[in-house]
């Protein structure tokens, strides 16, 4: 079967040869397929009055060529849209520009209000690593269905600054391309929540406006569900919206830092709700992808720094995607400054000055942590029993002191009630192996971690 | 089709419609206007496919038709029979007869059925507005629209509604134009991007009439109806930046000077300006000093000082002088205000007493 690309090509060839030139270039510029689906045909015009004329005079013309040409096309509509025209290379004059002075800050305000989505979140600036190919394939196969497919609801979780705003914005801003008839909306549960409250305290009217609202999307993408916690009334006006799309065979996207079965206080049936469809997570990029990631940001800005002080950025920048950002940022400020390329040792402490001070903590200090956080007697990990209440604390405080600490393993076992270097060793490993396999376990030390 | 009509009426809604007649087309058709009869009416439609208007006059209709004829030629004939009070026009086949009392005119027409329709919008939301305040505020912001399409976001006007106003805006990034006006109306949510030429021929067509226009949105084409225009337009499917939050809401300097002392000064400024119309501003609140000078190697420079109310922290700028004529311009205030926040950032030009109206200029590089 011919594309959409090519079939609209040999159709207006062959209607080039039937209409006068004037006609021809008049009714047909800037028009495209945007879809076959079943049969039908839905052909992007650039306005009303094309629309129109193509509809009362053409139609007839332009589906029979269509026929001829793809057996199984029944029917054929119209619709307004932005066909794309190959780009112009309309370089602005760079004296202009300079002559200006610098323009204002509007780039970044481009929010439409009516579907909340930026269009700067693009699949095309999206980069793809191993920490997010399966929240990306996802994304992918809902474009293909949107609503009618496995992945209803698609719940992304992941950290801060992993980009997840970034994903679920371009499947948005992807299917408002794609589907120009589907209706998209954005919003963060924190927007949904002050929606709610206002639509109340405005009396029923207000009310019944508010769910009509939101029951029109075909594609509801929520934001940052986890502040949804606590919020008992939200959480039950949410799970009716849910309901109502998901029956409707409507999409909807959540995203959220942690996993639904660990935001506190979340309903038990929003929480079966969410895993119903596919939950995937995000994780942080790898030396790779941070590589890319920063090339392609850097590229962005129009700033080509030396190969050395991308990898080494990389290398050095753990975790948060954001972050990575920030430092680039300073790093093209600094280098605008100078007018020059910054050399590694200028960067060095530049980095240094931006990763987060850690603080410093006595051994003491994080075993009391560890202890108030288990609810145990702080003197006993320092004793020699073995009971399982103070085991585990024990272990995970050797964990936490080896691996975020840094402290070698003798020491820790001599500062732990003197115990020998192997045995800290197996309890790290111990640790760590039964991470991968209990959830709640990784759960409790991130909480830790979050305390110091 | 055989009409009798009053040559003056006539004339001023040919010579409206043939102006959004398509210039340059390829197809002739579209540089005609479509005379229709209906009932006691006779209806003057033209399109360049951007724009699209309909005028209905009044016009003693014998018998009824259709015809589509050339639209600068209909309109040179009727300019040069100024002495006719009324005129006669009738078709047979395509051949359209125009005859006075002692002018008989003979013009070949083409088929009205190959004629463009113009798109009705019936659903949407809709607001309504008195023509001569729309065209008011739009001629306000008219002149920082961006000029290039290179982005057609912004070489357009936008159109909203929040609270209880309604908003104009343009802005070509390095200047900015809001003017508010109240609204009573039913609140709509969309806003309205109209490409800047098609706003241009909407205010011409509006300008001499002075009637309430309801207008009707859907997301790509708008209307605009009156009692006797009809008036619609293809607007930009696209997001305007929301500029609301650039516009400073506080400053750190502020100058209150007669506007005519600084347009004075301007003109005469800007004899030694280069030619990115750069004009430097010295203000010192301690000192009570407002200096304005340029410079150009080539010819010389100049530096007034103007009388005017200052406060707060000292600071020098450069600003665009054709942006500050543009402004000054449609501030009908005696005052204006500048508000600046140091040198580098946006420098705000209001009327004073006017809350209305807002200009923000981008300072130039020193």
């Amino acid at each position: 079967m011919l594309n959409n690309a090519q079939l609209w090509e040999k159709t207006l060839f062959e209607l080039e040869r039937e209409l006068s030139r004037a006609n021809f270039s008049t009714w047909f510029k800037n028009t495209a397929i945007l879809k076959q689906d079943e049969g039908t045909v839905l052909v992007g015009v650039p306005n009303e009055f094309v629309k129109d004329w193509l509809q009362n005079k053409f139609h007839k013309t332009i589906l029979r060529s269509l026929r001829s040409l793809s057996e199984n096309v029944r029917g054929l509509e119209y619709t307004v849209c932005k066909v794309e025209e190959p780009k112009k290379s309309a370089p602005i004059p760079e004296q202009s520009a300079m002559a200006q002075g610098s323009a204002l800050p509007l780039e970044n305000l481009y929010i439409n209000k009516e579907d909340g989505l930026n269009p700067r979140y693009t699949f095309s600036n999206f980069i793809i690593g191993s920490f997010n190919e399966l929240a990306y394939a996802a994304s992918q196969a809902i474009l293909k269905k949107v609503g009618t497919n496995v992945y209803n609801p698609l719940f992304i979780y992941g950290n801060t600054g992993l980009g997840k705003t970034h994903l679920i914005q371009a499947i948005g801003n992807e299917v408002k391309k794609h589907y120009p008839n589907k209706r998209v909306f954005y919003t963060t549960s924190e927007k949904f929540c002050v929606d709610y409250v206002n639509s109340l305290s405005q009396g029923s009217k207000a009310m019944a406006n508010f769910k009509e609202k939101y029951r029109k999307y075909d594609l509801l993408i929520m934001d940052d569900i986890q502040f949804l916690s606590n919020k008992e009334k939200t959480q039950e006006e949410l799970f009716h919206l849910f309901n109502e799309l998901y029956h409707n065979n409507k999409q909807i996207i959540f995203s959220s830092d942690k996993h639904p079965n660990y935001i506190p206080t979340l309903e038990d049936r929003l929480k079966s709700r969410f895993s119903a469809g596919m939950i995937v997570d995000v994780q942080e990029p790898e030396y790779e992808s941070r590589l890319s990631i920063l090339r392609a940001k850097a590229e962005l800005q129009k700033f080509f720094p030396p190969a050395e002080i991308i990898e080494y950025l990389a290398s050095s920048v753990q975790g948060n995607i954001r972050e990575l950002e920030g430092l680039l940022n300073g790093i093209i400020c600094q280098s605008e400054l100078k007018n020059r390329n910054l050399t590694l040792s200028e960067i060095k402490p530049f980095i240094k000055n931006t990763s987060k001070p850690k603080k410093l903590l006595s051994v003491k200090e994080i075993v009391k942590v560890v202890c108030d956080f288990y609810n145990i007697e702080e003197a006993f990990v320092y004793e020699k029993t073995r009971r399982k209440e103070v085991l585990k604390p024990r272990q995970i405080a050797m964990f936490l002191l080896r691996e975020d600490f840094n402290i070698s393993y003798p020491t820790i076992g001599q500062k732990l009630g003197g115990r020998d270097h192997t045995t800290v060793m197996h309890s790290c490993e111990k640790i760590k192996t039964d991470i991968r396999n209990d959830l709640s376990l990784m759960q409790e030390i991130d909480q830790i971690r979050a305390i110091f | 089709m055989n009409i009798t009509c009053d040559r003056e009426n006539l004339q001023k809604h040919i010579m409206s419609a043939e102006r959004v007649t398509s210039k340059n087309s390829s197809l002739p058709i579209l540089n005609s206007v479509l005379l229709i009869t209906n009932n006691k009416n006779l209806i003057i439609r033209s399109t360049n496919l951007e724009v699209g208007v309909e005028f209905q006059i009044d016009a003693d209709i014998k018998k009824e038709g259709k015809i589509a004829i050339s639209g600068s030629l209909f309109s040179n004939i009727l300019t040069n029979i100024p002495d006719e009070e009324k005129i006669n026009i009738s078709v047979i086949n395509n051949i359209c007869k125009i005859s006075t009392k002692n002018k008989n005119i003979t013009i070949k027409g083409l088929e009205a059925d190959d004629f463009p329709t113009i798109p009705i919008i019936n659903e949407g939301e809709s607001f309504t507005i008195p023509s001569q305040n729309f065209i008011q505020n739009i001629k306000t912001v008219l002149m920082s629209a961006a000029v290039s399409d290179i982005k057609p976001e912004i070489s357009s006007v936008f159109i909203y509604q929040k609270d209880k106003y309604l908003y104009f805006v343009s802005t070509d990034s390095f200047r900015l134009t809001e003017k508010k006006t109240e609204y009573k109306g039913e609140p709509f949510s969309q806003g309205i991007i109209i490409p800047i030429k098609n706003i241009i021929e909407i205010v011409k067509i509006f300008e001499n009439i002075n009637e309430n226009i309801l207008f009707k949105i859907t997301k790509n084409q708008i209307s605009l109806i009156s009692k006797t225009v009809y008036v619609t337009t293809r607007v930009i499917q696209g997001v305007y930046p929301d500029y609301e939050q650039i516009l400073p809401k506080d400053n750190t300097t502020e100058v209150v000077v007669l506007k005519q002392d600084l347009i004075n000064t301007l003109k005469l400024s800007s004899l030694f300006s280069d030619k990115f119309n750069k004009i430097n501003f010295i203000i010192n609140p301690q000192e009570k000093k407002f200096l304005i000078n340029t410079k150009n190697t080539d010819i010389g420079e100049t530096e007034t000082s103007i009388i005017a109310t200052l406060t707060g922290d000292p600071v020098e700028i450069a600003l665009n002088g054709k942006h500050l004529f543009d402004c000054l311009n449609v501030i009908k205030e005696d005052s204006v205000i500048i508000q600046l926040n140091g040198g580098a950032k946006p420098a705000v030009i209001k009327g004073l007493g006017d809350q209305s109206f807002i200009y923000l200029t981008m300072p130039l590089t020193k």
